[in-house]
């Protein structure tokens, strides 16, 4: 009776927290960590999870996701085979190390090499990370005022790698790692902190998956440091279960002349949020991309804030929505350019294909312009498929279906050709492809688009 | 029957405007025949209407193609009858590479033909071959379908689908439109080749300028709604001359 009383006057969600113990956290011994994680626990529970008041969460209600209970991860992982794993993962990247996580917890058996694998890059786990305090540390770019969501995540942040290249060093292969939950009910906080050193480069991708249909709680946090000249590709799949809640709070410091190039295909979970906070340093470059795919009741989210801090930047947003069903986009972008920051270029596009009638998007484009010698422009479009291009596709003895199919795939593939890292590009590919497939009945060839016109 | 296609009253409006008032064609295998007619006589209402456009309300009259009823048949059906129309204005179509297109609409085709679909290595062969009779660079099939093409570049992939999909009856809306003399003549030998004792042509023009080239076997003249004269290819070089302005008027 008394936790009921309690319950009610908490803040909404607050016991998401509840199986916070920091004896049986990763990085124990390490009082910074402890120090870190204990304020982040605090700042969660003062702060509970945000409301629809709140302007950053205007469209998107996490009052499902407070009602849900979920279980932390106790250190083991669930079963499941290389098999399963790869039905899920579908065409891995090209030549990749893929590091895989299970329910939080690093999986030898279902990566194709060890953590030293590919030269060039210091890849360690998150444990020895927080062990030992070296290299980029938790919360120096995704602080605990960022968002009572990435407090919570570092309050329990467990399972994740720590990737760092040396200044000069260009690494080829590219890394991808995959987060995997099997059990039902679980809240997962994975955590990737990525550093490239001046003139370093490395190509990222993250698969976040479940195999269960069951509610999941992903709340990942990524934090990524990028020195003058670094080239960062880091890209990301989401296909959780879609009963699941998927929660991702970014940081890049993208340094003076560095290059980012961000690309995160949404096509799983009930509710997802990609939560992007840029800070960009002179004649940098920063492209966040992304394409989502979602149907029934799903929500999308992408929140993104460029900070133009100093001049000659330049950053470049397009993202891409089909919305089918009940589902819902939400696009929030805010580019930020500071009075130092001439000479800026900043844009940034929302697109949203929407599928029925009940289908629905919200964009809210944001500038805030302190610098007058800049180049800024956005802009939003929602429609459905073009009758025009319809007819004409149907004209040629495409049956509607896989007309409608053709055109999904076409408004999606447009995007995801902003992706610079070509195998990245081809799995993601096979993705949308699936998706189309498992969505839009239709018998086209699922190579259609590669053809043999060499 | 030997009759390809058979157009009985046929009456059609957009909204509340009636456009077509009754028109009455009918074509043999084979045969090719041209519509000539002013702006606004209906010569695009006629194309849309036997693809199948939307938007458009039979009031009347009847369509008989290969002895099915048309007017009742989906546009990728009327395609898979063996129905093509090459548009006065191809759209574009950004993101659909113009060979994954062509290949998904001549399977699409020879599915709905009970034919076998054509492998991506057999595929690729025959279209280099089509492409490289009109002229048509592999690197145009790589690009989105006609995004960003020239006028010409549009046509001659029209040509190239007609060619690919082996229509019984090819409509040519307005085909000449937007073309150079240099690039009408491609264009006209591209259909040229493809007549044939089956094949059926229908010629929607404006300008008897592409009947030098597409020499028909039968000039109809559409006008405010109606064929308001029949005869042979004599009647283009006759409308050319004195031009619509008696016709239309006979009509009105």
């Amino acid at each position: 009776m008394s936790a009921v009383t309690k319950s009610e006057t908490r803040p909404a969600g607050t016991a998401l927290a509840d199986g916070f113990e920091l004896s049986r956290l990763p990085g124990a011994g390490n009082a910074a960590v402890g120090a870190l994680r204990t304020a982040a626990r605090d700042a969660f529970l003062a702060a509970g999870l945000p409301g629809r008041r709140d302007e950053a969460w205007r469209y998107t209600s996490l009052s499902g996701l407070g009602r849900e209970s979920f279980a932390l991860p106790d250190g083991k992982a669930g079963t499941l085979d290389v098999a399963a794993l790869e039905a899920r993962v579908l065409d891995d990247v090209e030549d990749a190390l893929r590091l895989a996580f299970v329910d939080g917890v690093f999986s030898p058996a279902l990566s194709t090499g060890a953590l030293d694998a590919v030269e060039g890059v210091s890849i360690r786990l998150l444990d020895t990370v927080l062990a030992d305090g070296n290299g980029l540390q938790p919360g120096e770019i995704v602080t605990v005022e960022e968002s009572p969501l990435a407090a919570l995540s570092t309050a329990l942040m467990s399972g994740g790698l720590g990737l760092a290249v040396p200044a000069g060093v260009a690494v080829e292969r590219p890394v991808h790692v995959v987060f995997v939950t099997t059990k039902p009910g679980l809240m997962t906080s994975p955590r990737l902190l990525i550093e490239l050193g001046d003139d370093a480069k490395l190509t990222v991708m993250e698969s976040y998956t479940s195999l269960t249909d069951a509610a999941v709680f992903t709340n990942a946090v990524v934090e990524v440091s990028l020195g003058a000249g670094a080239e960062l590709g880091h890209y990301k799949l989401q296909n959780e279960s879609p009963a699941g809640y998927h929660i991702s709070t970014q940081g890049v410091v993208v340094g003076d002349n560095a290059s980012y190039d961000n690309f995160i295909l949404t096509l799983g979970a009930t509710l997802s949020r990609n939560q992007i906070r840029a800070e960009l340093g002179t004649a940098s470059l920063c492209h966040l991309n992304g394409g989502y795919m979602i149907h029934d009741r799903q929500l999308a989210d992408t929140s993104s804030f460029i900070h133009h801090a100093q001049p000659d930047a330049n950053s470049h947003q397009v993202y891409k929505g089909v919305i089918d069903g009940q589902a819902h986009g939400v696009f929030a972008g805010k580019i930020r350019v500071a009075p130092d920051a001439q000479r800026t270029d900043g844009y940034q596009l929302n697109r949203a294909l929407l599928l029925s009638d009940t289908a629905e998007i919200n964009a809210k484009p944001e500038l805030e312009i302190f610098a007058d010698d800049v180049k800024c422009s956005h802009g939003a479009t929602a429609g459905s498929l073009d009758e025009d291009w319809l007819f004409y596709l149907r004209s040629r003895g495409i049956p509607l279906a896989e007309a409608q199919a053709l055109l999904v795939g076409a408004f999606i593939e447009e995007a995801l050709e902003t992706v610079n890292h070509e195998g990245v590009r081809a799995a993601l590919s096979t993705h949308v492809a699936a998706w189309r497939g498992r969505n839009m009945p239709s018998s086209l060839p699922a190579d259609a688009g590669a053809e043999a016109i060499e | 029957m030997t009759n390809l296609i058979e157009i009985k009253g046929l009456c059609a409006r957009i909204e509340d405007k009636e456009i077509l008032k009754g028109i009455d064609l009918t074509i043999a295998p084979g045969e090719v025949h041209a519509i000539m007619g002013p702006n606004g006589a209906g010569k695009s209402t006629l194309s849309n209407v036997l693809a199948g456009r939307d938007g458009y309300e039979i009031t009347a009259g009847s369509v008989t193609f290969k002895g099915q009823n048309l007017l009742e048949m989906e546009p990728e059906e009327r395609a898979a009858a063996g129905l093509f129309m090459a548009f006065q204005y191809p759209v574009e179509i950004p993101g659909v590479v113009t060979s994954t297109f062509l290949r998904t609409a001549l399977n699409a085709i020879r599915k709905a033909r009970g034919e076998d679909e054509i492998d991506g290595i057999a595929f690729a062969k025959l279209l280099r071959a089509k492409a490289g009779e009109l002229g048509i660079p592999t690197d145009m099939l790589k690009r989105a379908l006609n995004t960003g093409f020239s006028g010409g570049e549009k046509k001659r992939a029209e040509m190239l689908q007609m060619t690919l999909l082996e229509p019984a009856f090819c409509v040519l809306d307005e085909t000449d439109s937007g073309l150079d003399i240099d690039a009408l003549r491609v264009v006209a030998e591209g259909v040229n080749r493809l007549r044939s004792a089956e094949r059926s042509m229908l010629v929607i023009t404006h300008y008897q300028r592409l009947l030098d080239y597409i020499v028909p076997d039968h000039v109809h003249v559409l006008a405010a709604g109606r064929i308001v004269r029949s005869g042979g290819k004599e009647l283009a070089m006759e409308l050319e001359e004195k031009g619509y302005g008696d016709l239309a008027g006979a009509a009105a």
